[in-house]
């Protein structure tokens, strides 16, 4: 499904063709759910977040919805809305844990089964990169976004998106030679 | 792409696949948005062009209100000589909620949690001594309440949050004053949204059963059957159970009550306070001194073990205990394991 890997596909309502708030969010919800779900589940590592956060953010875009000058970039203000709630999740996080880091998730049962060690080692190791070097990650290979888009979504420069990617990557390669 | 990337996204590919499809729940919008109807534009929205085929709602609605007030007239010569009691009880009701909930806010809740209120709330909880700095207004148009750690849902808050407040807000009483229109609820903000709040609860009574049923064998303990079955329930505070640790360890401790989780806080809402004496021999010739120990104790913790209150007590039947209070609301996760081994 294409709306699962591209998040910015921007199927918003038609510019032109004022539609009410309730039937635009729900059609703008149908369309973009999943991605945005998957997109915040990638960053958070758990369902039940993933869900608020997104849940949250359709509603920020429903109150809002009259000041909203352009419909059509109803989808980057949602990405950008859920970016924020997760961020707003993990600082909470991380105060509940006195600072400490954010700890890998547990794989379910289900998930230890059916998914492959190789798979597991690398989102282990996502999932200890700092937050911004998360974000960055998953914006970039798992939505497919241009620098330029990821930069917009998460309100920092190009120059720091391609520098936190790097750094990611380096991070990332580190830790998956270090893992046994 | 290099072969790390590669890996990277097919990792993350594959991860997202374990969030599925038939796992996304419907959308649930706020019950009501905020919109400004008005007449002189035919029903619309007053942003938008008046609508032209809506004008006949001018006069409908004229006709509709002259034909009111007129068949009205003898409904309101007949209500303007009752007496006025409906009325001025429920201003009476909602006067009495708004004290009550301003007066247990400003003793029960730590100013460190935060307060979001509406502004004539947030006056009576200064007025008793809650500091102002740490109280947030909820002012026409405020969007998410979520830089304090309470809310106290006055008619005028419920007015701005809708059914959103209690659905994904703030899902969780912990104390509640008066009924109907004229309630105040006093309830705790989830940051993180409803389902992780409910996840985060449930995982709190489940470690605090764990170890209520610990503390309710510990032999150092003696207690009533209630005190026990409440230890065993997971009904009381973590902060409670880490002191009675604390005191057990010392010397033998007598749990004489619990209380305090609210007025009309659910059963989620875990009990705060504790009446403690010494048992045993201490509970002898060298009581008064006993409890001094246990006072000092108790006063030499740091947060969020502080208890907010300790006062020694005489009851009716003449034994002195110490009885202690932490404030509201109840942190969560305190005994989790991830605490225990200081990740």
């Amino acid at each position: 499904m294409a709306t699962s890997q591209t998040v910015p596909a921007p199927d918003a309502p038609q510019h032109g063709a004022p539609a009410s708030a309730d039937t635009a969010v729900a059609a703008l919800y149908e369309a973009n759910v999943l991605a945005l779900s998957r997109l915040a589940f990638l960053i958070l590592g758990d369902q039940a977040s993933a869900e608020d956060v997104v849940q949250e953010a359709f509603c920020g875009l429903y109150r809002r919805w009259d000041r909203l000058r352009d419909s059509t970039r109803a989808v980057y203000y949602l990405r950008s809305s859920v970016l924020n709630g997760c961020r707003s999740v993990l600082r909470h996080r991380s105060s509940r844990r006195g600072g400490a880091l954010d700890q890998p998730p547990a794989l379910s049962a289900e998930a230890a089964v059916l998914g492959s060690e190789e798979r597991d080692e690398v989102i282990r190791a996502v999932m200890r990169l700092p937050h911004r070097q998360r974000e960055v990650l998953v914006l970039r290979y798992y939505c497919d976004l241009p620098d330029e888009e990821i930069a917009s979504a998460m309100r920092i420069r190009q120059s720091t998106v391609r520098s936190t990617a790097h750094r990611a990557l380096e991070a990332l390669g580190r830790i998956l030679r270090e893992a046994p | 792409m290099t072969p790390l990337e590669d890996r990277v996204r097919q990792a993350l590919a594959g991860k997202a696949r374990e969030f599925p499809p038939e796992a996304v729940p419907p959308l649930r919008l706020p019950a009501r948005r905020r919109r400004f109807f008005s007449l002189a534009y035919g029903g619309g929205e007053r942003k938008e062009a008046p609508a032209s085929r809506g004008g006949w709602l001018v006069p409908a609605a004229a006709a509709v209100t002259v034909a009111a007030v007129i068949a009205g007239s003898s409904v309101v010569s007949h209500v303007v000589h009752q007496p006025r009691g409906a009325a001025s009880s429920f201003d009476a009701d909602a006067a009495a909620a708004r004290s009550h909930a301003a007066s247990w806010v400003a003793a029960q809740v730590s100013p460190s949690t935060g307060v979001s209120c509406d502004p004539a709330m947030c006056q009576a909880i200064a007025s008793r001594g809650f500091p102002s700095e740490d109280l947030d207004r909820v002012l026409r148009g405020t969007i998410y309440p979520s830089s304090s750690g309470v809310i106290v849902a006055t008619a005028a808050v419920r007015r701005e949050f809708g059914g959103y407040l209690s659905s994904v807000y703030a899902p969780v009483i912990i104390a509640s004053f008066g009924s109907g229109p004229a309630r105040v609820d006093v309830r705790v903000i989830a940051p993180a949204g409803s389902a992780s709040y409910k996840a985060a609860v449930r995982e709190d009574l489940q470690a605090r059963a764990l170890a209520g049923t610990q503390l309710a064998r510990n032999p150092r303990i003696d207690a009533s059957a209630l005190v026990r079955r409440q230890l065993r329930a997971g009904r009381v505070d973590g902060r409670v159970l880490v002191i009675l640790t604390a005191l057990a360890a010392t010397s033998p401790v007598s749990v004489l009550a619990f209380g305090d989780s609210g007025p009309g806080a659910g059963a989620a809402s875990p009990l705060r306070s504790v009446e403690l004496a010494r048992s045993g021999e201490m509970a002898g010739a060298g009581h008064p001194r006993s409890l001094r120990a246990m006072v000092a104790l108790l006063d030499a913790q740091l947060a969020p073990f502080r208890p907010a209150r300790i006062a020694s007590v005489r009851l009716a039947d003449g034994r002195a205990v110490v009885r202690v209070e932490f404030a509201a609301p109840s942190p969560l996760g305190l005994l989790a394991p991830s605490n225990h081994t200081g990740s």
